[in-house]
């Protein structure tokens, strides 16, 4: 059993090793929705509250597969496991709040394919993190990608209205800006030990 | 970004003659899924950092590809349509278990380097991406065609950035010294900011050089590609 | 201190005009900041000279590059330089084709703006960094930092710390050997300046006594506090135009008094830096630096006052100013006291200036004379969470339209995630061919209702059937790659057991018994705390080779240790896994001084029999003067304390007990002549 401290996991999957600004997991939003500020907020929340339950769910199944010695069946399992999430996640906003489900739209669906949390169990269980652990974890690689989101979702509007060159248009200066956010987020380094 | 190439994809699909070799340009080059169509980013970025580890991530992503695109559109008849998502990321989570076990078996050191994101080659939108626009209707031929054009335009994306990293980051290409034992590694271009600006490099280049004419001459702005991303 | 224009520009009304235009401004910033440029030149010598015109000269020229290159627009009547020029771009050149799409040909290179981001980048570097070096940044931070976001006034981050921040990151050794200062002996350039063009600086200039620490780094590393006098004057090592905290100061002070300058960023900075240090030094003086000492040091000084209120990347009202300077004052004390680099100024800004658009779109004014609450502060947090305003997103959720009422159906499972990743794949492949794609659903839309209709049970049994497939393929594959996979495993840990233990040609792994005893499990599969036993080719014990885990700089490093019971020392160390710096921190696998550590790293035990004699200590690069003692690797300190920490707390479990237990794994009859 991992014996790491809970700040130190939360600091590590939050800022110096951010989900995106340093394992590139979730990129396909973090350039497609982060064009405006208000989604790409609630975007965040929304995956963070799936990794959450995620990493509920990836402990349980990892606890199963170890009592039915079936490791290789990890993968295809934890898949299902996250697209029943997601569907489980969906089907409650609908219903506790309408409202809340038309705001997130068809951001809702889209974190089945979204390799930030497969890649937040993932991890969990390869660092043989334990059940609050991975909760911890889970909690700081989305308020990190949250983090992420939003500060690349300002930067774009404000860039809106910049005078950008043609050839900067669009996915590389997303890109450009996420080079320098992961360099400034590298002042995170070392903040565990 | 050129949508304009990303916009013919659709008109290509619906052609039902487009001889093999088009069908296998297309994917490396006019709809390069990297460096135009920007799928995929998070292998292309994790486990770019040196050339050998590029061609391995490329290798296997390649190989899920095609055996998916093969067995989708063979399954294509059988698949009810309503659950024709998940059927798929059934096969492809299989296939890359099994991809996985064999890369584990070949190289216990390749493994560790490519770590969780052999894994993650299941959530690759790209693999997905080419099953359902594509392999979902289309004869097994041409679903192979297409897989080896986007896998091998997804390996040269990759090699091309693993290759610039790893050069410009410690000077050498697959672990061989190749700019001599004085030159000063640029450390960055094996960090995250490095992949982030190399890539951003690679689309400016792109987007300079290979711009395709219809896309300027039919004025499709960048900011429509963005609005559609955010829509 | 830059784009004051086309700051007014972007931004709403009011546009007042002060009289000021940012050639002026920018030249009395030059002013202020020539007395600690002057300093430097004294305190570093000549190579603080080239240092800070190779800035100058790298980002201007950049500068003129590329305005140059956009040259063929002349013809909007812009004057794009301030004087005439020859570098008109010709047709079909760069320029033509690197052309802005909007308002044309409105950079501008006479505004000064690109002197003073030269300048200030200079100061930031190290006075003996390789001249290429300084021009490689210069040129990142003209071009990435500035021009790529469309020039002066369009910049989010600040140019001459993203210049900065990419030679922090690309040559992270160079960027950390300061030279000591020479007060006024200006004798030659140093070694180091005049590098070949992207060769390596003369190794051994860290180890001829010619660097010196900066007060920071010796307070982190060494808990050594540098005199105030020293500090203030910048009799120091350090960044070459940082150290003179005073001569800053003063230029801060002349560039407010002129109203160049909006006091309260650095005023915030420096305030919450002194309130933090101070109330933390007070209730614990040993392990907090005190106020004093956090405002002189390092950067601070200089980052607070001319790169925290650069115009373009602060933010707009005084309130947003004042949370603007918080932040960056806190972020700044709680890098330098917990994070791993002792000085975090230019991360700090940075970071500070990402969150400017958020704190300009919470602080926004009101509109004189409306009360439009939306925006108002608790509009913008009201749109933030709550928002009903779907109406732009109806598009959107109108192509999920037929999958997605489809959904709301009772049946949830199978039917449902199909059609939610319908949407869930249609998103990711980029919105424009999504659109087209989704934009014609027709045909598909009434196959599936059909479906629906007909065969919820086929569709079960078709997954079912396809799931079971693939639940059979997996299966086999494992089947068949298992024994394959075991074996690869098992020799590559017998490669790193043998590498840790010189001599031996052979391991036996070991457990732990319940009565303390080690027992072989020489072909049995266990799952941890394993020592592996090795031998040489007679079955004699060469040593013992055991697992260390620990926290290292980017993230947990495991290493593999070999201990020789017999002589009680370290025999070699391996390094399993870690992500430390390529270049820095992962040379702990490389180095040769690093690695000439092992061999007879001394853990013998004291009289009692429990303890390690002598815990390992980790000292500086060429300072290891006792056989315990661990010798780092300059530049990647906290990599190396924390495999001297790893290492001291595996030995103090492991070495008494193995000690004390040692004929468990002397010769066993059998062992010897195989293999």
């Amino acid at each position: 059993m991992n014996q790491e401290p809970l700040w130190s996991i939360f600091i590590g999957s939050a800022l110096i090793n951010n989900f995106v600004l340093a394992y590139f997991l979730g990129l396909c939003p973090f350039l497609g929705v982060s064009g405006r500020l208000t989604t790409a907020f609630r975007m965040g929340l929304a995956v963070t509250v799936v990794m959450i339950i995620a990493a509920v769910c990836g402990y349980g199944l990892r606890w199963l597969l170890a009592v039915l010695n079936a490791p290789y069946l990890s993968l295809i399992s934890l898949i299902a496991v996250i697209a029943s999430t997601v569907q489980v996640v969906e089907m409650a906003v609908r219903k506790f709040s309408p409202a809340l489900f038309r705001a997130l739209g068809i951001f809702l669906p889209l974190m089945t394919t979204n390799c930030a949390i497969l890649g937040s169990v993932l991890f969990q269980s390869n660092r043989g993190l334990g059940m609050v652990q991975s909760l911890v974890f889970a909690a700081g690689a989305g308020l990190g990608f949250t983090l992420a989101l939003v500060l690349m979702a300002g930067l774009r509007e404000r860039l809106g209205l910049a005078r950008t060159p043609d050839v900067v248009r669009g996915t590389a200066l997303t890109l450009v800006i996420a080079g320098i956010l992961s360099m400034a987020f590298m002042g995170f380094s070392g903040l565990g030990g | 970004m050129s949508m304009g190439a990303a916009g013919t994809q659709t008109a290509a699909t619906d052609g039902s003659a487009v001889p093999a070799t088009d069908e296998f340009l297309k994917g490396v080059w006019k709809q390069n899924p990297v460096f135009v169509q920007v799928l995929g980013m998070c292998p292309v970025l994790a486990v770019s950092n040196t050339a050998t580890n590029a061609l391995a991530m490329g290798s296997a992503t390649m190989a899920v590809l095609v055996l998916s695109n093969l067995a989708v559109s063979c399954l294509r008849q059988v698949i009810p349509p309503q659950v024709r998502i998940v059927t798929y990321i059934l096969i492809i989570a299989t296939l890359v278990t099994i991809v996985d076990h064999l890369i584990q078996a070949w190289s216990v050191e390749l493994h560790r380097a490519l770590g969780a994101f052999i894994s993650l080659i299941v959530v690759n939108c790209l693999i997905l991406g080419r099953a359902e626009a594509l392999a979902a209707h289309s004869s097994p031929l041409r679903a192979l065609w297409d897989a080896l054009g986007m896998g091998t335009g997804f390996l040269l994306a990759l090699f091309c950035l693993g290759a610039v990293r790893e050069l410009i980051g410690s000077g050498s290409l697959f672990g061989v010294s190749v700019l001599g034992p004085q030159y000063q590694g640029w450390v960055v271009m094996m960090l995250p900011p490095g992949g982030f600006f190399v890539l951003a490099g690679w689309l400016m280049l792109f987007s300079w050089v290979g711009r395709p004419a219809h896309a300027v001459a039919a004025g499709l702005p960048d900011r429509a590609s963005e609005l559609g991303r955010k829509a | 201190m830059s784009g004051l224009t086309h700051t007014l520009l972007i931004r709403s009304s009011p546009h007042i005009h002060s009289g000021a235009s940012v050639d002026r401004i920018m030249r009395h910033v030059v002013f202020a900041l020539l007395p600690a440029c002057g300093f430097a030149v004294w305190n570093f010598g000549w190579s603080a000279l080239a240092t800070l015109l190779t800035a100058c000269l790298a980002c201007g020229l950049t500068e003129r590059w590329l305005v140059g290159s956009k040259g063929t627009f002349r013809r909007t009547g812009v004057s794009v330089l301030g004087s005439g020029d020859s570098s008109a771009a010709r047709p079909g050149s760069l320029g033509q084709r690197w052309q802005t799409s909007r308002d044309p040909g409105d950079s501008r290179l006479g505004d000064g703006s690109v002197w003073v981001t030269g300048l200030l980048y200079g100061m930031t570097l190290p006075p003996a960094l390789p001249l290429w070096m300084v021009v490689i940044g210069g040129v990142v931070a003209v071009l990435v930092g500035k021009w790529l976001f469309g020039g002066l006034g369009s910049n989010p981050f600040n140019p001459a710390l993203v210049g900065r921040a990419f030679l922090q990151a690309a040559f992270p050794a160079a960027m950390t050997t300061w030279p000591a200062p020479s007060h006024g002996r200006l004798d030659g350039l140093s070694a180091t300046t005049l590098t070949w063009p992207f060769g390596a600086p003369p190794a051994g200039s860290a180890a001829d006594g010619m660097t010196a620490a900066t007060p920071l780094a010796s307070y982190q590393f060494d808990a050594l506090s540098t005199g105030t006098w020293e500090l203030y004057f910048g009799m120091t090592g350090g960044s070459t135009g940082e150290t003179s905290a005073a001569l800053l100061l003063l230029g801060g002070i002349y560039l407010a008094v002129r109203r160049m300058l909006d006091w309260r960023i650095p005023v915030a900075i420096l305030g919450t830096v002194a309130v933090l240090s101070g109330s933390l030094h007070a209730i614990e003086p040993e392990r907090f630096p005190d106020a004093f000492f956090m405002l002189g040091a390092g950067g601070l000084m200089l980052g607070a006052i001319f790169m925290a209120t650069d115009m373009v990347t602060s933010p707009i009202t005084h309130a947003g100013r004042v949370i603007f300077g918080i932040l960056i004052g806190s972020l700044v004390f709680v890098i330098r006291v917990w994070g791993g680099m002792p000085e975090g100024v230019m991360y700090a800004i940075l970071l500070g200036n990402a969150t400017v658009p958020l704190i300009d779109r919470a602080i926004q004014p009101a509109v004189y004379g409306t009360r439009d609450r939306s925006r108002s502060i608790t509009g913008f947090y009201r749109r933030l969470f709550g928002g009903l305003s779907i109406g732009s997103r109806r598009g959107a959720i109108g192509s999920v339209g037929p999958v997605g009422t489809r959904a709301v159906g009772s049946r949830p499972a199978p039917g449902d995630i199909g059609g939610v990743s319908e949407a869930a794949v249609a998103k990711p492949v980029t919105g424009n061919v999504a659109a087209r794609k989704w934009g014609e659903p027709g045909s598909r839309g009434s196959v599936e209702q059909e479906a629906v209709g007909r065969g919820i049970g086929r569709m079960y049994a078709v997954v079912l059937g396809i799931g079971m497939i693939c639940g059979v393929g997996i299966v086999a594959a494992d089947y068949w790659t298992a024994p394959i996979i075991a074996r690869q495993r098992a020799a590559y840990r017998l490669r790193a057991v043998l590498e840790v233990l010189p001599g031996a040609v052979r391991a036996i792994p070991f457990v732990e018994t319940a009565g303390g005893k080690f027992q072989s499990v020489e072909g049995v599969e266990v799952a941890s705390e394993v020592v592996f036993a090795g031998y040489d080719e007679r079955g004699d014990l060469v040593g013992l080779a055991l697992e260390a885990e620990g926290q290292g700089y980017q993230d947990r490093i495991r290493l593999m240790f070999g201990y020789a019971p017999d002589r009680a020392v370290i025999l070699a160390m391996k390094v399993l896994a870690s992500r430390e710096t390529p270049g820095l921190g992962d040379r702990i696998e490389s180095d040769p001084g690093f690695l000439a550590n092992f061999g007879d790293l001394d853990v013998r035990l004291d009289d009692s029999g429990v303890n390690v004699a002598n815990p390992i200590e980790w000292v500086a690069a060429g300072q290891r003067v006792n056989r315990w003692e661990l010798d780092g690797i300059t530049g990647a300190t906290v990599t190396c304390r924390a495999v001297a920490e790893m290492l001291r707390d595996a030995t103090a479990v492991w070495v008494p007990k193995l000690a004390a237990r040692r004929q468990d794994f002397e010769r066993t009859d059998g062992i010897s002549g195989r293999e």
